[in-house]
């Protein structure tokens, strides 16, 4: 039990629309996230990615079912401050998640309302902020970084509190390519350098593919779990879900498909090229 | 018939420590039936650009015309005008307000003191538009749609207003691959239908590459290239780069295919054309 930081069990989550029906965003989940790993959720609008997420540090509780934080179950609501210390949330908009005027100041917020004393709170924010690489910026104005700085001022905030879990929910939906890259390594590096356990939603296949594991969602329910490439050369099924499998999955599956012998794994730009030469 | 920027610069809070020039000296002329893509990495300029073409702001030098009338001008010619620039902002969705979709869209045609017959004709055409069922959605609230169906409820607002040009500021931010590719067809289907012009901001270069006539790349305040999209993605590698626009997926993998030595045609834009080069190269080698 121990390596399991996320369990939920039959995990359902029931709310009722405009019109008063009732509408099922999550049926019977289960899941397991292990310490360490980085699982990402891919799925379309209104799949129950984010609901899921909420879930992992008591934002939202279930309707029926389990779901457990290091052993904690989150409708326990004694335990909800535990179980928030435990697993961070960074969402989609940099700007919604900034309090301070100060990049250090916001990254402190965290740490200053647990009642950390205040040396430790000037050593964790100092890790906190090395680990996004912001040191540099720790005595600006938060609102005049650009989106992918803040996001990741956004991450040091919740570094700060020394979670177990980072669970981002489209941390990169609204940043430019150049931010996007910047919090993708800088969350992949959390992950493969401090072992920080990583949940990240996204709607970027490509960013999905460097996750350990993938989890696919659709109407409230995970319909597929594996590795990236295991999920991403089913090409065809994904396109039925509404996704797209990165460029070239695609692209090997259509050669695939026109007779050609291509390894079924295919999911980057270097290993088709590479099978491609090598097919000759 | 157009929209033209003459040597236009926009400077945020001169005078004051925190002066900025946004853009600086900016002409050019955009035909009435373009579709144009604007490009360009955070702080280049384009929102500031694009706040201009409907006279959300006013050039501190230069002036820009539509229609050959300059927005600048105290006249109710000017105003008028500045209406046939239709906005979409960037995540739309956050400025619904309304207790229902009608009354949401109906927003902007009621302001242009269109009387109410004329005004649900125009509400019932842009939310077919935008693929929302008038019947059921048009007295629901719109804060419990999806965040796709809001953005639709967003952009149906601005078409309601029946503008001749519509500037779109990132308008698949957020969404998922297939709300994407709905948004994108519902406006390249009211470009081709209404033969209105559209100029779309985004870090999407696969779309702009794809549905664009000509592409705008933005860096530092300036107009660094206008062309083409395959012009642009094949010319000036490291111009693009330094502007910090990423080329489309496409382009990355038939360079990476090319680098392994692999001969395909550089300009290779779509996965079919791709897959039949590849075969035909398989052939080739084959029977040597």
């Amino acid at each position: 039990m121990d390596d399991i930081i996320i369990q939920t069990k039959d995990l359902c989550h029931l709310y009722p629309n405009g019109d008063g029906e009732l509408i099922r965003a999550l049926d019977k989940v289960s899941v397991t996230i292990r310490r360490g790993e980085f699982v990402a959720i891919i799925g379309t609008n209104g799949s129950g990615k984010s609901t899921l997420a909420k879930h992992f540090n008591a934002l939202l509780l279930p309707s029926a079912g389990q779901c457990l934080v290091d052993g904690l179950p989150v409708s326990d609501t004694g335990d909800m401050w535990a179980i928030r210390q435990k697993v961070g949330m960074v969402f989609q908009n940099p700007d919604n998640q900034i309090v301070a005027a100060v990049v250090e100041e916001d990254v402190a917020f965290g740490p200053e309302n647990l009642g950390v004393p205040p040396l430790e709170i000037r050593r964790r924010v100092d890790d906190a902020l090395a680990a996004v690489d912001m040191t540099d910026y720790r005595l600006h104005a938060p609102h005049l970084l650009s989106g992918g700085q803040k996001q990741r001022i956004a991450i040091a905030g919740v570094l700060a509190i020394r979670p177990d879990c980072l669970v981002l929910d489209e941390p990169t939906a609204m940043l430019d390519p150049l931010g996007r890259e910047e919090v993708l390594s800088t969350v992949s590096r959390l992950n493969k350098e401090q072992g920080m356990t990583v949940v990240y939603i996204t709607h970027f296949m490509e960013e999905a593919v460097f996750a350990d594991r993938v989890l696919v969602m659709d109407k409230g329910r995970i319909i597929r779990e594996g590795t990236p490439k295991e999920i991403f050369s089913c090409v065809e099924e994904i396109a039925a879900l509404g996704l797209e499998a990165p460029l070239a999955a695609e692209v090997a599956w259509h050669l695939r498909n026109r007779g050609l012998d291509l390894p079924a794994d295919i999911i980057t730009d270097e290993e088709l090229a590479l099978a491609l030469c090598q097919s000759n | 018939m157009s929209i033209k920027l003459e040597a236009v610069s926009y400077t945020y809070m001169p005078g004051t420590p925190y002066e900025k020039r946004a853009i600086s000296d900016i002409s050019l002329e955009i035909e009435k039936g373009e579709f144009v893509a604007i490009i360009g990495h955070t702080g280049s300029g384009k929102s500031t650009l694009v706040q201009h073409l409907n006279g959300l702001l006013h050039p501190t030098s230069g002036r820009v015309l539509v229609d050959d009338i300059d927005l600048a001008a105290k006249t109710p010619e000017a105003k008028k005008i500045a209406r046939s620039v239709g906005m979409v902002f960037q995540y739309p969705e956050h400025q619904l307000f309304a207790e229902t979709i009608y009354e949401d869209v109906a927003f902007g045609p009621r302001n242009l003191k269109l009387d109410e017959a004329e005004v649900r004709q125009r509400v019932e055409l842009a939310m077919e538009f935008v693929g929302l069922d008038y019947g059921k959605f048009a007295h629901r609230s719109p804060f419990h749609l999806s965040g796709g169906q809001m953005r639709r409820v967003a952009i149906a607002g601005v078409i309601a207003m029946q503008p001749d040009y519509l500037v779109l500021d990132e308008p698949s931010a957020g969404l998922d691959p297939a709300a994407r590719n709905a948004i994108f067809a519902e406006i390249v289907q009211l470009y081709r239908t209404r033969g209105i012009t559209v100029i779309l901001v985004t870090h999407n270069m696969e779309e702009a590459a794809r549905l664009a006539d000509r592409m705008l790349v933005m860096a530092k305040g300036e107009v660094r290239m206008d062309g083409k999209p395959k012009e642009v993605f094949r010319a000036d590698r490291e111009l693009l780069h330094a502007a910090g626009v990423d080329v489309p997926r496409m382009v990355e993998l038939v360079d990476a295919l090319r680098l392994k030595g692999i001969d395909i045609p550089e300009d290779t834009v779509s996965v079919d054309s791709l897959v039949r080069e590849i075969l035909a190269r398989q052939r080739r080698e084959n029977a040597c």
